[in-house]
């Protein structure tokens, strides 16, 4: 399968008072056409830093993205996103790439009407010299994320909707131009558990209706078993192993996937005691040289303190940061 | 809502009134033709020597049929006296509203834009000045530097001598070119407040969440200012408006006088010093009046800004 995107020692940083916060380094990551991928890990690791750092959205006096390439497939070029210039990456923004947020309440202006801010996303991705219709395209994708009553959606305001409609609606708005790539951070983690369902069962429908190539991050395990390709576990800021879905789960290589494997609820042995992973994930600016988990891993060695294990091949799609391989 | 808050303004400034000294027979007493008795005679006819709270009752009881009374000093209705100088005012002000509006919002966004360029903080200055500067030692620096010095603008009164003589636009230059000196000196204060409030809220709105999800969807920074940021920014902006409005109000009794701008503000001041009671009373039941309306606008200004107030969930 051809690559779409091509992530090579992706780097971001923020600033914050005089101190730069590593809070992604050096990260790798492929996305072919068609493919779903994953990443996954604890809150705090750096996965919507990496969202936010593919599409250029962090920059001064917020921080910097820094890195060797970010390769776009684009028709039968390939550009790299590193290198393109603002006003260019505008134009990819919420056409070719898009990104649905975490938090559906704080992704829309809360004072502009919905048709308002579709048509807005439309209109500038567009060259519309004559009268169309954009209230007619957006109920289309309002419809196609199963909003009922897409009228009265369209002339409400962000307020007037559900969190889970509002997800629908912020999804709509990053299909509305029909991108090459959907980015979403965490879709359903600020929804209630039965709307969280139901938002999933609509991106199995985008996936398999859709010429979507997906970056689906969440810390949620169980739904990435289910809905991803590959999974790439990221650990303060870095990538520490990668996989296909089913190897990640039945051969988890690094300490860091067992433990959140292990910390997972089983639905078909409830009785078993969850095993949380000790320690939290420590801020970016705080961590060494060595592997960032060492502090939390029961077979960490002094070597673990002292250098960043290479990255090493277990099979031709998985791979692993960790000494122990 | 609107009768107590009166009825409060009312009880305080006639005690405060009548609590300065001074009595409106002063000016009498330099007059050898009227005596001591005359002068009593003029204190009995107008009440004075009642207790205060007879005196406050007998005078609320005739505001609320509309009828403010006389003024001691030339016998007319104080509400003929007031509504002769009223469009003065209100024209002043109005006007200094619109500069403060049409200065403060753009130089406010465009110190928040660029915060921490020589732009910000060359604005920063400007403001910090016009806070600090007394608005009337800068009223006698403007009329000096447009008036004396240069002699381009008028400094005081609303037209020129020869203003009935002039074609209908020759008479709308004549009052723009008096407007030009009070308005600035009014607009000041609330210009550097304004925008000064203006920045932060952009600055906050800046760092709202949503910003980045917008910009997410390819909207130019262009864009994000003129439209999501703009719409945000302006909902406390309308509230502060009916907050000005008062102040705007009151600074009218101190710029009219020094630009002899023949508005309420200087009827207030005349009759303050010559101790009128009612038509200083008169004056203060409009200015809080005025003040009310204010807010009720910016209430509704707020409503029409902000979905969020308009539509109950
Ligand atoms: N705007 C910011 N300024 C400073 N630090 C930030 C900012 N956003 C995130 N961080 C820090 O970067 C790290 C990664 O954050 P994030 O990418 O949001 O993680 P995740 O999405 O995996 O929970 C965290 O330590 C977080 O505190
Ligand atoms: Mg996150």
């Amino acid at each position: 399968m051809e690559k779409l995107l091509e992530i090579k020692n992706l780097s971001a940083n923020y600033f914050a008072q005089d101190i730069k916060i590593p809070a992604l380094r050096s990260v790798n990551i492929d996305l072919k056409k068609g493919e779903t991928i994953a990443i996954a890990g604890e809150s705090g690791c750096g996965k919507s830093t990496l969202a936010l750092a593919v599409l250029k959205l962090i920059e001064f006096p917020e921080g910097e993205v820094t890195g060797d390439s970010v390769e776009f497939k684009i028709e039968k070029n390939s550009i790299d996103l590193l290198r393109l210039k603002e006003e260019e990456m505008r134009k990819i923004r919420g056409k070719d790439i898009s990104l649905v947020v975490q938090d559906p309440y704080s992704s829309l202006n809360p004072v502009i009407r919905i048709n308002k801010q579709l048509a807005e996303i439309y209109r500038i991705h567009h060259q519309t010299c004559e009268d169309i219709d954009i209230d007619g395209i957006s109920k289309k994708y309002l419809k196609m994320v199963h909003l009922p009553e897409p009228q009265k959606i369209l002339f409400s305001y962000p307020h007037q909707l559900s969190g889970g409609m509002l997800q629908r609606v912020n999804i709509a708005a990053a299909l509305i131009n029909n991108p090459d790539i959907l980015i979403s951070d965490e879709p359903t983690s600020s929804l209630d558990v039965t709307v969280q369902k139901k938002i999933m069962d609509m991106f199995f429908e985008l996936k398999d209706n859709f010429n979507l190539s997906q970056i689906f991050i969440s810390h949620d395990l169980n739904l990435i078993s289910a809905f991803a390709d590959r999974v790439y576990i990221m650990y303060a800021g870095r990538v520490v192993e990668e996989g296909k879905t089913a190897d990640i789960f039945t051969s988890p290589a690094h300490p860091y996937t067992i433990a959140l494997l292990e910390a997972l609820p089983h639905l078909n042995a409830p009785g078993l005691d969850l095993k949380s992973i000790p320690g939290e994930v420590p801020a970016p600016e705080s961590i060494g040289i060595g592997c960032a988990f060492a502090a939390r891993c029961s077979h960490s060695r002094d070597i673990c303190f002292n250098s960043l294990p290479e990255l090493k091949k277990i099979n031709d799609n998985h791979f692993t940061r960790c000494i122990k391989r | 809502m609107f009768i107590p808050l009166l009825i409060g303004i009312t009880v305080i400034s006639f005690t405060v009134m009548h609590l300065t000294p001074g009595s409106p027979v002063d000016d009498f007493k330099m007059n050898p033709n009227i005596d001591a008795r005359a002068r009593h005679r003029f204190y009995k006819l107008y009440g004075l020597d009642q207790p205060l709270y007879i005196q406050y009752a007998g005078w609320f009881g005739n505001v609320i049929t509309f009828d403010f009374g006389r003024s001691f000093k030339d016998g007319r209705k104080v509400l003929t006296k007031i509504l002769e100088r009223l469009p003065a005012t209100l024209l002043l002000n109005l006007f200094a509203l619109g500069v403060i509006f049409a200065v403060a919002v753009p130089a406010g966004v465009l110190s928040a834009v660029k915060q921490n360029s020589f732009t910000d903080r060359f604005l920063a200055v400007l403001v910090f000045a016009g806070y600090s500067l007394p608005a009337f030692a800068l009223a006698l620096i403007l009329m000096y530097v447009f008036g004396v010095k240069f002699g381009w603008l008028p400094i005081s009164g609303m037209v020129s001598v020869n203003y009935s003589y002039l074609s209908f636009w020759g008479k709308v230059f004549d009052l723009l070119k008096h407007l030009v000196l009070p308005v600035i000196t009014s607009a000041v204060g609330g210009l550097a407040f304004m925008s000064r409030y203006m920045r932060a809220t952009v600055l906050e709105v800046m760092r709202q969440d949503f910003i980045k999800a917008v910009r997410a969807r390819g909207v130019s920074k262009k864009g994000i200012i003129t439209v999501h940021i703009f719409r945000n920014a302006l909902i406390p902006l309308v509230t502060l408006f009916g907050l000005l409005i008062p102040s705007l109000i009151g600074g009218s009794v101190v710029f009219e006088t020094i630009f002899s701008w023949p508005g309420m503000g200087r009827l207030a001041y005349g009759a303050i010093m010559s101790r009128d009671y009612p038509v200083v009373m008169g004056v203060g039941v409009i200015m809080a009046l005025l003040t009310l309306i204010g807010n009720l606008i910016a209430d509704i200004g707020y409503a029409a800004v902000d979905p969020r107030i308009r539509y109950e969930k």
